[in-house]
Parts: C-alpha cells; sequence; structure tokens
C-alpha cells in the first residue's frame, strides 16, 4: 500500500479540533467539505505551517515543525483567493515580484516569465492592471505562481466559490490534468458538493471528525447525513437519489439530458 | 423607496434600471461587484437618480447615498478597531450619522439580526464567518438604510445559514420595508431567493424583470450565456424534448411530484 503524504494525529486546537485524525493519500486529487466552522480552513492554515500543532502533523513522514520555511514552501504551495493585491500592479509586475522570490538563478527570471505566461495562457493580460482582471483570472495567475516550483503538495481553500459553473469546470479539468501531469496531490476545501464531483476522494468532516469519506458520488449519496450538516447536494446529486428512493430509477444520473431521456423516452 | 436609475455612466459602463419597492433584486454577470459598488455609491458614476417620483441629481446625490448601505463580501480589519463596538462607533463618527442614543442603536441593531448585544464586547477576529456576515449586517442597518447592497453574501455560508440569512433579509423587507440587493453569479440561490433580477452584459443592464419570469427565456440566457438555474434547465428540457407536461417550481420536492405524476 502506497504510504500516506499527510497524517494528522490527535491533533487538538481549542474551540476547533479534539483529538482530530485524518490522513491523505499521496498524488490524489482530495476535496474536504463540511458546515461552517467545521475547520476547513484551519487545516489549510494547519498545512501551510501558518498555525503550530505541537508535533501532531508529519508531512512526508516527517514532523512538520522541522522543515524550514524555504524546503517547505518548494514543496507545498497555498493559494487562499483573500490574498492582497496591489491595486495599481499590471499582471507583468505581479508575476515578476513573485518570480523574484523563487530559488531560480538571476539571469533565467526573464526567459522563465516567457515560459510561465505562455504555460498559463496569461499573454493577453499582460498589460492589464491586476485589478480589472475577473475572479477566474485573478485565481489562474495565483495557481500559475503557485504551481511553478512544481511542488508536491497543492492546498486550495475555497477558490472556486465566486465562479460561474463554465469556470469552475474548466479550472477543475485543468488542476486535475496538471495533477496527473506532475505527479502531485491536491488538497481543496469546498461548501459546494458540486466541486467535489471531479475529485478522487472526498472527507466531509464535521465535530472534529470525520462523517463520511470515499469516492465523491457514493459519499453524495447519503442525502440525509449531508442535509442534516448543513450541506446541499448538487442539483443532479439530489434529484437522481430521491428519485431513486421513489423507484422511478434504478441508479444515480448525473447527465441531465441522459436523465430526461431514462424519463420520458 | 422606488429607485429609477437613467443613463448612469462609470468609465465604460451606461446603465439604466429600477430597483422595485421592498423587492428582493438580484445582480449577474460579468461586473456585478462593480455595479453593485456604483448603487451603493461606493464608486460614483454620473447620471439622473429618481427616487419615489422625485429626480435627484448631482449635489443632492448625498440624499440616497446616506440611504444605502453596502455589506462587502468580508469584513476588513483595521488594527485599531479590536471589538464589534469600536468598529461601529467609528462607522457612525466616519459617517456622520446623527443618533441620538448611539448605544441604544447599536444594540437595536444586533437585536434585528438576533445576536445578544453582549457581541458588541465581541472582538472582532473571534467571530466566524456567519457571525461576521450578521455582524456587517447589524453595522450596515446603523444608518437606517432603505436599501442595502450585498456583495456576494452567500460565500462561506452553509445551507443552514444561508436559510437564515434568507429569513433575515425577507425580514428586513417584509418588516421594516427595505429593499434587497444580492449580487453573486449563482443562478441556483437567484432563482430561489429573489424577486427581481438585473442581468449584466456588455457594459450595460443587458435585461431586467421579475425573476420568475426571467429566468424562465431559457433559450435566450443560454444564448446570451448566461446561467440558468438547474431546475429550470431540467423542466424546459423535459417540456422541450418530450412534451412533458411539469411546471416549474423553486423546491425540487415539487418537482418530483411533478416527475411521479407524469412517467
Amino acid at each position: 500500500m502506497k504510504e500516506n503524504i499527510i497524517e494528522i494525529k490527535e491533533l487538538t486546537i481549542p474551540k476547533i479540533f479534539e483529538n482530530f485524525n485524518i490522513s491523505f493519500a499521496e498524488n490524489k486529487f482530495i476535496t474536504i467539505s463540511g458546515p461552517n466552522n467545521c475547520g476547513k480552513t484551519t487545516l489549510i492554515r494547519i498545512l501551510s505551517k501558518k498555525i503550530s500543532t505541537k508535533d501532531s502533523v508529519m508531512v512526508r513522514s516527517k514532523k512538520i515543525e522541522d522543515y524550514k520555511p524555504i524546503e517547505y514552501s518548494s514543496m507545498v504551495q497555498v493559494v487562499i483567493p483573500k490574498e492582497m493585491f496591489f491595486q495599481e500592479e499590471t499582471v507583468e509586475e505581479f508575476i515578476k515580484r513573485h518570480i523574484e522570490n523563487l530559488n531560480i538563478k538571476k539571469e533565467e527570471k526573464p526567459q522563465q516569465y516567457t515560459l510561465l505566461v505562455k504555460k498559463f495562457k496569461l499573454e493577453k493580460f499582460q498589460k492589464n492592471k491586476m485589478i480589472e482582471l475577473e475572479d477566474s483570472t485573478l485565481l489562474r495567475i495565483q495557481l500559475a505562481i503557485s504551481l511553478y516550483e512544481r511542488p508536491k503538495i497543492l492546498l486550495l481553500d475555497n477558490v472556486l466559490a465566486e465562479m460561474s459553473k463554465l469556470e469552475k469546470k474548466q479550472i477543475l479539468k485543468e488542476l486535475k490534468e496538471f495533477q496527473l501531469e506532475n505527479n502531485m496531490t491536491i488538497i481543496m476545501t469546498t461548501m459546494n458538493l458540486e466541486e467535489t464531483l471531479e475529485s478522487d476522494y472526498l472527507y466531509i468532516i464535521a465535530d472534529s471528525k470525520i462523517i463520511l469519506e470515499g469516492a465523491p458520488q457514493q459519499v453524495l449519496e447519503h442525502d440525509n447525513v449531508l442535509n442534516k450538516l448543513g450541506l446541499e447536494l448538487p442539483f443532479m446529486m439530489d434529484l437522481s437519489v430521491k428519485l431513486r428512493d421513489y423507484d422511478v430509477l434504478k441508479e444515480i444520473e448525473l447527465d441531465m439530458d441522459r436523465m430526461v431521456e431514462k424519463l420520458w423516452k | 423607496m422606488e429607485i429609477i436609475v437613467q443613463n448612469i455612466n462609470y468609465q465604460d459602463w451606461n446603465l439604466d434600471f429600477c430597483l422595485p419597492d421592498a423587492s428582493i433584486v438580484g445582480i449577474t454577470g460579468e461586473g456585478k461587484s462593480l455595479v453593485s459598488k456604483i448603487i451603493s455609491f461606493q464608486i460614483i458614476g454620473m447620471g439622473t437618480w429618481i427616487v419615489n417620483g422625485e429626480k435627484i441629481e448631482n449635489e443632492n446625490l448625498y440624499k440616497i447615498a446616506k440611504k444605502i448601505s453596502y455589506v462587502s463580501k468580508d469584513l476588513y480589519y483595521y488594527p485599531y478597531l479590536r471589538t464589534v463596538k469600536e468598529y461601529m462607533n467609528e462607522i457612525i463618527k466616519y459617517n456622520k450619522l446623527q443618533i441620538r442614543d448611539p448605544d441604544k442603536k447599536e444594540r437595536d441593531s444586533l437585536k434585528i439580526v438576533n445576536l445578544p448585544s453582549s457581541y458588541l464586547e465581541r472582538e472582532l477576529f473571534t467571530l466566524s464567518s456567519s457571525e461576521k456576515k450578521l455582524v456587517q449586517i447589524a453595522m450596515s442597518l446603523l444608518s437606517n438604510p432603505e436599501i442595502i447592497v450585498f456583495d456576494e453574501p452567500f460565500l462561506n455560508l452553509d445551507l443552514h445559514q444561508e436559510k437564515k440569512f434568507y429569513m433575515l433579509i425577507t425580514r428586513l423587507k417584509e418588516q421594516y420595508h427595505k429593499t434587497i440587493v444580492l449580487a453573486t453569479n449563482n443562478s441556483n440561490l437567484l432563482y430561489k431567493y429573489t424577486t427581481d433580477m438585473l442581468f449584466l452584459k456588455k457594459h450595460r443592464v443587458f435585461f431586467y424583470g421579475p425573476t420568475s419570469d426571467v429566468y424562465l427565456r431559457v433559450s435566450y440566457l443560454t444564448k446570451n450565456k448566461f446561467e440558468v438555474p438547474d431546475i429550470v434547465n431540467f423542466t424546459y428540457k423535459a417540456k422541450k424534448k418530450y412534451q412533458v407536461k411539469i411546471d416549474y417550481h423553486k423546491d425540487i420536492r415539487d418537482i418530483i411530484k411533478d416527475i411521479y405524476k407524469h412517467i
């Protein structure tokens, strides 16, 4: 069996976690969901070394406290959408400022900039000011910078919340591709269960416990548990589960056109 | 308070629309955050405002501005404002609000959002995201606004909190006769919770109308790349493809009853 990339044991953070245990498998796209105040963001903050934990977190079999900041940040990157931007800064200035902090030779930096802009399709935004951009473009830029050093672990805290369905779909697809190409572990928190459907593994946490875990579609079949926790099922999942309970449908159908066909053809 | 906005200009934007009295108006599309800021005078656009039939222009705009509150996505922290009370006092001072008994006003505002007055002493960073939203609403009520504009109000609210939020804005609308404006791109929530809708495109209000009418124009919405609520889309497909006689509903349980009848 593959080793877990992250192991959290008996984590206690006053008012949020009490003897909380969770571990994450390597090279998977993992999503975490749960009601308000279940500790999703706290977990991301712990894993990005912003909250100390008294020896309860192991990353790649080493205590998180034992990593040096530079060593850790080249391995683990975090994207939190509320990060402040300089309003007057252009995309080019913003990206160059971040490349400055990276661990690459100075003479290679201009070349690396061109590569990065090309890879993440940001050419046409270079001269735009950060403030003028749509949320999805901003997120793309943040992702570009955080993925640049090819981290082993990417932490995303509720990054898709403000996007339209179409943008969400597109970004999830790109993330999934990048994760597979680069053998990376992605851990993403979200309140919207629809966003979990593309992931490999979903955890539902509440009251310092893992309430449900597994392949997203299987987890989402527990509509009563999820509703009680305050989580809303994606429409097609909700409809499928309920129609199945009424014996109208035999199995879950997430595609709307196929569902309509199955019901009325 | 009914507001008609005519020919408001800001940069490339040109806006014409109406906010009906005591309604819950949704704003969606590219530029929703900017337009919600223009409506709430966070950004000043030049043009004509007609309030309850009275035309208001230029130097008199501050009279409407005072009547409109803006609730941002998140509370901005200032290092020198520690508690809810300190923050509220600063709002009263900064906006030069004429309040006879500020302490009572602060307690009353919290009461409207169902928070006890003990919250006045709470330190801001100890508030959870849902408590923060309620405190933000209480703060927005200090100026007795007639219109409250929310940018992405449902962000980070779970289903329980979302329902509570809806009950609260409904009460503000019904009991206190306030108009509520919600800016978000989530069509499922807009369809469920608003009475009227503004759709933005190409730097203007592309079209607007009562929610239960405009959201049923599925092919028009799709053609113009606006998101259609799932429940509407499903019903539309069933009707169009197989002429099934099911009705448009807002609650999934109603649609299931309909499916059961027509299968």
